[in-house]
């Protein structure tokens, strides 16, 4: 191969000249560990790729019972009756409004407190507090599902008046703290690789600390904050156990964030037991699996990209 | 020292003022001292060049006036240094007003990333203002002084970022004097430019200072001859704080020189 060659002709000229500068290493142990990554990206894409099918394969011979319209649209999922009928809208309505609820209160959280780790908190804060925003990443998510059940849904079912503490929004408050720490450490690592310079300037323009994070740290790192959104928002989406414990579990359309509900993930978790396997119901149930799949791929896919332009943004600087 | 006596060379016959004081300075980095008591007056609407050896506190000093020094954790001011006479290090000072009435260029240019309108309309919305059309104002105005405006009238939407050095470095001189300040300090504003782009900032320094007090740090020992009025040299002691070893009207400095030191270094002998 030239490109071995190439490498010996280097080693050559450069042993006579500076031979400490460019130690011979064993190329036999690069090329191990180089197969070694490799290998394990060929393993990543053919694991993906092999899902993808196994989803398509399973979930899309539901259209030959269900037509797409009533399958998307259809407000019943009754697996059950005869004939049985495969509507995801409460489940789609319900991962929406969870989702969506759990972002708009990990937003102005994990972005406020990722400005203040970055901006604000004097190093010995910052040590003491970043562990511990890790530790909350690592809390199963079947512990997290307890602690909403047992702390959080008495609150929110004596505050909104309501006959069980078990809602969609009791649901997104616990995602809501479970995508923190991918928010939280994603956005200051954006405000920390907002240059310094940009700071200096501010302050000798003679704005204050609030305005300059305000107005030159977080427009700054607004990408790298988009993105850990997005992740966060992929969390939200394909988090199983917490909703399947906390969010109600009602078949209906939910009509508000109050009520009880069901979101993709728990409708897929607790059918797929019942579901007598390449049936009907197991094939709708994939068909979720699809939908949902699509949308995480999609809100990742956004992120990837948002990221990617953060890093090319203060490439000039 | 007395800056009362120094007439300045950019043709204005009259005696200026001192605009800054300071007054037996030193600066502290933790237990390092990187300025030993130095007594210095900055002349009102002049030029004023700081020279001196890398690590000789030049930019700390500069620093000091508007209070840029308090952004680093652990500094610590001793004596006075006085703006228009008042001690801006005095509990009851706002350090925002202090940077509004005395501006800062940086070495390397920093404009943020923004558009060109931005850049120059920051410092006047954070101050107050809402209305478009005096921010456009302000913005024309301050491009125009900073000799920018034909360069990039067509192009106030563009990222600051997108413009040359030189015109970035003039854009960031535009930021400042959007704010309208009243004196304007450059550290080394010209070290990331080509020549062509130097004497462009080096012109406008000779026009700004007629309205506005400046102060310029240079390694360059040709402009601070060129464009200053007035300069410090700084040296540093054996234990590397740095002291003021003489200051003078620029052409008096550099011609006759009182101290060795100076001599030795002015004609590159130094070290
Ligand atoms: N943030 C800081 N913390 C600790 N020490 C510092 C800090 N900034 C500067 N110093 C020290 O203070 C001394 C003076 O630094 P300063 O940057 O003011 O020098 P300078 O004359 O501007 O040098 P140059 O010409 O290279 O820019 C140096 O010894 C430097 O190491
Ligand atoms: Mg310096």
């Amino acid at each position: 191969m030239p490109w071995s060659k190439l490498k010996d002709s280097d080693n050559k000229t450069n042993a006579g000249t500076s031979p400490k500068r460019f130690p011979r290493r064993s190329r036999h142990g690069e090329r191990i560990i180089e197969g070694i990554i490799t290998a394990n990206g060929l393993i990543a894409i053919v694991v993906l790729v092999g899902v993808l099918f196994l989803l398509l394969r399973t979930g899309l011979p539901v259209f030959s019972h269900t037509p797409p319209w009533e399958f998307f649209f259809g407000t019943r999922w009754y697996p059950v009756s005869e004939p049985p009928t495969f509507g995801i809208m409460p489940f789609f309505v319900s991962t929406l409004w969870v989702a969506g609820i759990s972002t708009l209160i990990a937003i102005p959280l994990g972005v406020g407190c990722a400005a203040y780790l970055a901006e604000v908190a004097p190093a010995h804060v910052r040590e003491a507090v970043k562990p511990i925003i890790e530790l909350l990443a690592g809390v199963p998510s079947v512990v997290m599902g307890f602690i909403g059940l047992a702390l959080l849904s008495p609150y929110v079912q004596s505050l909104f008046n309501l006959n069980t503490g078990l809602s969609g929004l009791t649901a997104a408050i616990m995602l809501s703290l479970m995508s923190l720490p991918i928010i939280v450490s994603v956005s200051e690592d954006a405000l920390n690789a907002v240059p310094h310079s940009f700071r200096e300037a501010s302050y000798a323009l003679g704005a204050t600390k609030w305005e300059t994070i305000i107005h030159v740290c977080i427009p700054g790192a607004i990408s790298g904050i988009a993105a850990s959104i997005m992740l966060g928002v992929g969390r939200a989406i394909g988090e199983t156990m917490t909703v399947l414990m906390v969010a109600g579990g009602a078949l209906a359309v939910p009509a508000s964030p109050t009520d009880p509900m069901m979101p993709m993930t728990a409708a897929i978790a607790s059918g797929i037991g019942n579901a007598v396997r390449g049936g009907p119901q197991y094939q709708a149930l994939f068909a979720i699996g699809i939908v949902l799949f699509i949308m995480t791929l999609f809100v990742n896919l956004i992120a990837d990209r948002v990221l990617e332009r953060q890093k090319r943004k203060f490439a000039r600087t | 020292m007395n800056a009362d006596v120094f007439p300045t060379n950019n043709g204005s016959s009259h005696l200026n003022e001192t605009k800054l004081r300071s007054q037996d300075v030193s600066l502290f980095y933790g237990k390092f001292q990187a300025l030993r008591s130095i007594s210095l007056d900055i002349p009102e609407r002049a030029v004023t060049a700081i020279i001196g050896p890398s690590g000789c506190g030049k930019s700390s000093y500069l620093r000091l006036f508007n209070r840029m020094n308090d952004l680093i954790p652990d500094t610590r001011t001793t004596g006075h240094v006085e703006l228009d006479g008042i001690d801006i290090y005095q509990r009851d000072v706002d350090v925002v007003d202090v940077r509004k009435r005395v501006g800062m260029v940086f070495q390397r240019p920093n404009p943020f990333p923004m558009s060109v309108f931005e850049n120059v309309a920051f410092g006047p919305r954070r101050h107050g203002i809402r209305n478009r059309e005096e921010l456009s104002d302000i913005v024309e105005r301050s491009l125009r002084q900073a000799a920018l405006w034909d360069e990039v009238k067509d192009k106030l939407a563009h990222p600051g970022l997108a413009l040359s050095g030189g015109q970035q470095q003039r854009l960031c001189i535009a930021r400042v004097l959007a704010v309208e300040p009243e004196v304007i300090l450059m550290d080394e504003p010209c070290s990331a430019l080509d020549p062509v782009a130097t004497l462009k900032i080096e012109d406008l320094m000779r026009t700004l200072c007629s309205e506005y007090t400046i102060i310029i740090v240079t390694h360059n020992m040709q402009q601070a001859a060129r464009v200053s009025d007035v300069t410090a040299f700084f040296m540093m002691e054996d234990d590397r704080a740095g002291v003021l070893v003489e200051a003078g009207p620029t052409s008096g400095l550099f011609t006759n020189p009182k101290q060795k030191t100076t001599e030795d270094y002015i004609t590159g002998r130094f070290g």
